[in-house]
Parts: structure tokens; C-alpha cells; sequence
């Protein structure tokens, strides 16, 4: 049995060594720099197909209106409610004038593209979530992958904001502007240097996701259906792409069809409800987490028509990852054709990492 | 056998540990009672389906975190998504545009311009999307009929209400009716929410602007799901063709 890192701490302080050890070791940065690009990719695949639509979404002259917040907030001042529409937006900024919202709309993919690459990562980072936490503050299309994009861009930027800040021997504009190993085609010299920043950023991330994942859980057994086993019936017979016929046409295979369904519902939901309880562990736990984020992300995007939470699901699954775990997935990407460029195999085995934090003073 | 330990990792200041320590466990109860502020439901009881509210130490405590983590860093949240509800019904958009003079807008060969949302040929993010505006306006409400006499004040009128009055089969139209008027021997009215209408004003508003329009009339076609027990029985067919219901024409 291996023994915890906190075994030799006198017994009434474990949990406090426990509790900074999780969120407070520093740790190879590695996992934030793979979840930063992965995050990247996303956001970029969830704003660029917006290109010839950017003022009728976003825009106060679009769908909802200068007017329409005005009338939503006397509406919600009536009966002494906070208005149902997001606080704060870049693109409040623009007014009704289309010219700006497009300029804020390119300027924002210039910064995603920057973000993903790893460019001044501590700028980046900062903008991305200004622009995420943007372009979804849309009231007419509020889309339920948006609070997990937020989600995900906070923490990346805690990570890079708080990432290499503690370390000495940081130039001023690296302090500012974040590591210049955090470059997607980076070769940083001296190795990975650990960092407790990176951790709290992880460890933020895992928490949040967890949650997420168990409070959408149970709340789907606020529904009749999702007790049946029926949760996926609405999503695979959409009204307007279903006939009775169609349906009818399975009456043959009813019951293996109908339990097949209800198998995979009940499947989800001990999947979300119990995520906290294997999340965090290795060895074939890693099977169960991966393989649901994997089998989410084929769900999402071919059977239940739910873009973006695919993806978003295999990063917060990913998030789990210890910085072995993403070393050897370098390994693997290394031997992929196309890919060897991506993936970091020369940069030292996380043995090293203690060590180079010691010579180098460390990102803490 | 057990191994030797290593010391935890942390290397920290003292006061940098405790200082970090406070700010995640307010940032974990921000995010819980993002949570479990939330109603829930509905639930069922004896006058039908109803939600029940958030716990009142999560809704009192929620109010500091509520502005901080809610509404400026915006990362709390319940996580009571929509698409964990089953059986609500999909709906598109049509929408009609006049101009001054009470014409219809035109298309490139002649006919009437009807825009439908989700648009066919928009690329499928897009289309998503314009399915969550069309979705938006399917969200009507119960209309209760007033359980006394309903007097207005003096010089005033009675207050209205918006509901969907049949004007065919299958066929829905709006109507605003003094609250006194509202049919008593009426089971299941229903009728818009005030924020569906609120949506339904300014998808007309944007139409009539890019559409160089004077007014625009959405007619939203909602359909039911097939329920799983037309895989056993057969019910009529009616049950599964688009409700119509038109909001009325709304003015640039």
C-alpha cells in the first residue's frame, strides 16, 4: 500500500497538510499548457462560426435590442427582481453600431488565436475570459455550454495569472506578460518548472467541473422521464425530424430498444451523480472517466445535438490528468504522423521537475 | 510494506497558504451556493405541477456570493440545465413583413417573404443557436382566471392579460383580455410569459431593421414529442401535427 504524502504529519494536522498539499503544491505546469490549447481550439470553434452573424447575436441593434433591455430591466424592477440579462459585456461598449461589434469580434478571435498558442499567456488569458464571459452574455440565445465555457476560462486564467509569479529570477516582462515556455512550439531550455499556480488552477477546474457534473446529475431526477429510463427519448425523436411511422416501424424490438434506452440513461446518471468518487483516482478509474467523457462527446455531437458540451467534457475530463499521465500522452502523441511537433517528449520526465524547481527557484 | 513519505510539496509563504486558503473556500461556497440557490421542480402536488423554492440558508447566505461570483466573475451557477428536461416541445419561427403601406414584403421571384428560423442554409452552430430563439418563444404560462371580482381604479381600466385564443384547429391567435373576462369554463389556458413576449417584440423590431420592414408578424409552430407509447398503442394523429399560434402583427 502506498503511503500518502501527508503520512508523516502528526495526526491532527493531516487534513490541513492534506488540504495544501492539493491545492497548494507546486507541480509541472504541463496539464495547464494542454488544457489552455484544448480550450483554445474550443473557444475558437464555438466563436468563428458566428463570423456573418456577429451583430445580429451579439449586437444591441440584434435579436435583443437596446429596448429589450430597457424593457427587461423596468420589467424586473416592476416586481423588485434582478433583470434576467447579464450584467457586463465588452460589446455593451459598442452601442448599436455594427462597425464596432465587428471589430470586437475579430479583435477577440485574434486573442483566442494567442491564448491557444501561448503567447504573453498572462495577457491572453485575462482577455480570453473577458471574451468569453462576452459574447455569451447574449440573453436571446442563452445556450446551457456556456457557463462550462466560462467555467473553463476562469481558471485558465487564474493559472496563467498566477503562474511563474513567486519564482525568482523572472524578468519584468515575463512577470507581465506570462512564461515564454508556455509557447505552444516552445523548447524550453532547463525543463518544466514547477508551479503552485498551475496547480491551484487545475485543482479550481476539477473542483468546479465536479460539480457541474454532479448537480446536473441530480437534477435530472427532478424529471419523471430520466426515472424511467425515457431521458434520451426527447433528443431521439425530435418532433419535427420523427414520424409516428418511424416509430412504429420498432414496435418489433420495443423492449430490447426501450431497455437498451433506459440502460443508458440510468448509465449516465451514476456516471454523473458518483463523478466525485473516481475522478480522482488512477489505474482503471481512468477508463471509467475517460471512457464517459469520450462516449459524452460522441453523444453530444452526433446523437443529441448538444454542440460544444462534447468537447467541453473531455477537457474537464482531461483536467484530472496528473502531469505523468500528460507526459505519457506526449509520448503517444510523438509517435502519431503530423503530430510529433506538438508534443513536448524532449522535455524532462516529471522525475526531473523537483529538481529543476530547485536549481531554477522554481515556478511556485 | 509502506514506502517512505515524502514531505508535501508546498513551499509557500505561511501567510500566502492562508491567505489562498480563504479566497478558494469563499470561491467553493460561491460555487455551492450557486448551486443550491436555485428552485426546483417541478414537483408534483395537488393543484398540478409546481416548483418548489431554493432552501432559505442558501438563498440568504447567496447574497454577497451571488453578486461576486454570479453576476461579475460569472461562474456561479445551478447547472439546472434546460436540455436536462424531457418532453418539451421543438419550435420554429415564421415570420411575415409589411412595409408603410401594409404590403408584404417580397422575395427575389415575386412571393410573399417568409424568414424561418432556424434558417436551412445557416451553418449548424447558427442554426443552434437560432433554435434556442425559436425555443425561447415556447415557454407559455397557465393563465389562472381572478378568484374574485376584479374592479379597476378609479378613472383606470382593468389590467389585461395575453392569451392564446383558438381561432381554428390548431390554430392559435393572441389576444389581451381584461382579467375579469378571462373564461372561467375554459380548462388549460394558456398564454405567453411576459418574457416570451418581451423576445417575441424584439425579434420583430430586429426583422423590421434588417428587413427594412414597418412591422413583422411571428407565427411560432411548436410540435409535442412523440411519446415512447406509440411504440405499444396508437393515439391520434393529430396529437403529433404543429400548434400555429400567431403573436400579431408588432410595429417597427
Amino acid at each position: 500500500m502506498s503511503a500518502s504524502r501527508t503520512d508523516n504529519v502528526p495526526l491532527p494536522s493531516r487534513p490541513v497538510a492534506a488540504w495544501n498539499d492539493f491545492w497548494f503544491a507546486a507541480v509541472d505546469p504541463v496539464g495547464l499548457h494542454r488544457l489552455r490549447v484544448l480550450a483554445g481550439l474550443v473557444f475558437l470553434l464555438w466563436l468563428l462560426p458566428f463570423a456573418g452573424h456577429v451583430d445580429t447575436f451579439f449586437g444591441l441593434g440584434g435579436w435583443f435590442d437596446q429596448q429589450a433591455f430597457r424593457e427587461a430591466a423596468s420589467e424586473a424592477a416592476r416586481f423588485r427582481e434582478e433583470p434576467p440579462v447579464p450584467m457586463w459585456s465588452l460589446l455593451y461598449l459598442c452601442g448599436t453600431n455594427a462597425t464596432a461589434v465587428q471589430a470586437v469580434y475579430w479583435a477577440s478571435v485574434v486573442v483566442l488565436v494567442l491564448f491557444t498558442l501561448g503567447l504573453w499567456p498572462r495577457v491572453t488569458a485575462a482577455l480570453t475570459y473577458v471574451v468569453v464571459a462576452s459574447f455569451t452574455a447574449t440573453p436571446a440565445v442563452p445556450y446551457d455550454a456556456d457557463p462550462l465555457l466560462i467555467l473553463l476560462a476562469f481558471t485558465l486564467m487564474v493559472g496563467y495569472l498566477l503562474l511563474g509569479q513567486f519564482a525568482r529570477g523572472v524578468s519584468l516582462a515575463e512577470r507581465l506578460l506570462g512564461p515564454r515556455d508556455a509557447f505552444l512550439l516552445s523548447r524550453p531550455a532547463e525543463g518544466p518548472r514547477a508551479s503552485a499556480g498551475a496547480n491551484v488552477a487545475v485543482r479550481l477546474l476539477q473542483v468546479h467541473f465536479a460539480v457541474a457534473v454532479v448537480a446536473s446529475g441530480l437534477h435530472k431526477l427532478q424529471f419523471g422521464d430520466w426515472w424511467s429510463g425515457l431521458g434520451y427519448w426527447s433528443a431521439l425523436h425530435r418532433p419535427f425530424e420523427t414520424t409516428v411511422e418511424e416509430i412504429k416501424a420498432n414496435r418489433p424490438m420495443a423492449d430490447t430498444y426501450l431497455s437498451l434506452m433506459s440502460l443508458a440513461a440510468y448509465a449516465t446518471l451514476a456516471w454523473q451523480i458518483a463523478f466525485p468518487a473516481f475522478a480522482w483516482r488512477r489505474g482503471l478509474w481512468r477508463v471509467v472517466l475517460l471512457g464517459g467523457a469520450a462516449l459524452a462527446f460522441v453523444g453530444c455531437a452526433f446523437v443529441l445535438d448538444l454542440p460544444l458540451f462534447g468537447p467541453l467534457m473531455v477537457i474537464g475530463c482531461l483536467s484530472y490528468l496528473t502531469p505523468a499521465e500528460w507526459r505519457r500522452l506526449d509520448g503517444l502523441l510523438a509517435v502519431m504522423p503530423g503530430l510529433r511537433g506538438l508534443a513536448r517528449v524532449e522535455s524532462p520526465p516529471p522525475a526531473k521537475v523537483a529538481k529543476a524547481t530547485v536549481v531554477s527557484g522554481g515556478h511556485r | 510494506m509502506r514506502h517512505s513519505p515524502s514531505p508535501p510539496r508546498s513551499s509557500l509563504p505561511r501567510w500566502l497558504t492562508l491567505a489562498g486558503s480563504a479566497l478558494l473556500l469563499y470561491h467553493l461556497a460561491a460555487v455551492g451556493l450557486g448551486v443550491l440557490d436555485a428552485p426546483s421542480g417541478p414537483w408534483p402536488g395537488p393543484m398540478g405541477g409546481g416548483m418548489a423554492i431554493a432552501p432559505a440558508f442558501a438563498h440568504n447566505l447567496a447574497g454577497p456570493t451571488t453578486y461576486t461570483h454570479g453576476k461579475l466573475l460569472k461562474v456561479a451557477h445551478s447547472y439546472h440545465y434546460f436540455t436536462n428536461r424531457t418532453g418539451t416541445p421543438s419550435a420554429f419561427l415564421e415570420v411575415r413583413l409589411k412595409d408603410n403601406k401594409g404590403e408584404a414584403l417580397k422575395n427575389a421571384r415575386g412571393e410573399p417573404l417568409v424568414l424561418r428560423f432556424p434558417e436551412k442554409d445557416a451553418n449548424p452552430w447558427v442554426r443552434h443557436r437560432q433554435g434556442i430563439l425559436a425555443r425561447q418563444l415556447a415557454d407559455d404560462l397557465p393563465v389562472e382566471p381572478p378568484t374574485g371580482e376584479v374592479i379597476a381604479p378609479p378613472g383606470g381600466r382593468v389590467p389585461t392579460v395575453d392569451l392564446w385564443e383558438p381561432v381554428a384547429d390548431r390554430r392559435l391567435t393572441l389576444r389581451a383580455v381584461p382579467q375579469h373576462l378571462v373564461p372561467r369554463d375554459r380548462p388549460g389556458i394558456m398564454g405567453p410569459s411576459a418574457w416570451e413576449m418581451l423576445l417575441a417584440r424584439a425579434y420583430a423590431r430586429h426583422l423590421c431593421r434588417s428587413h427594412g420592414a414597418a412591422s413583422a408578424e411571428i407565427v411560432r409552430h411548436t410540435r409535442e414529442t412523440v411519446p415512447p407509447v406509440v411504440l405499444f398503442n396508437d393515439l391520434p394523429p393529430a396529437n403529433f401535427e404543429d400548434l400555429v399560434a400567431s403573436y400579431g402583427e408588432v410595429s417597427r
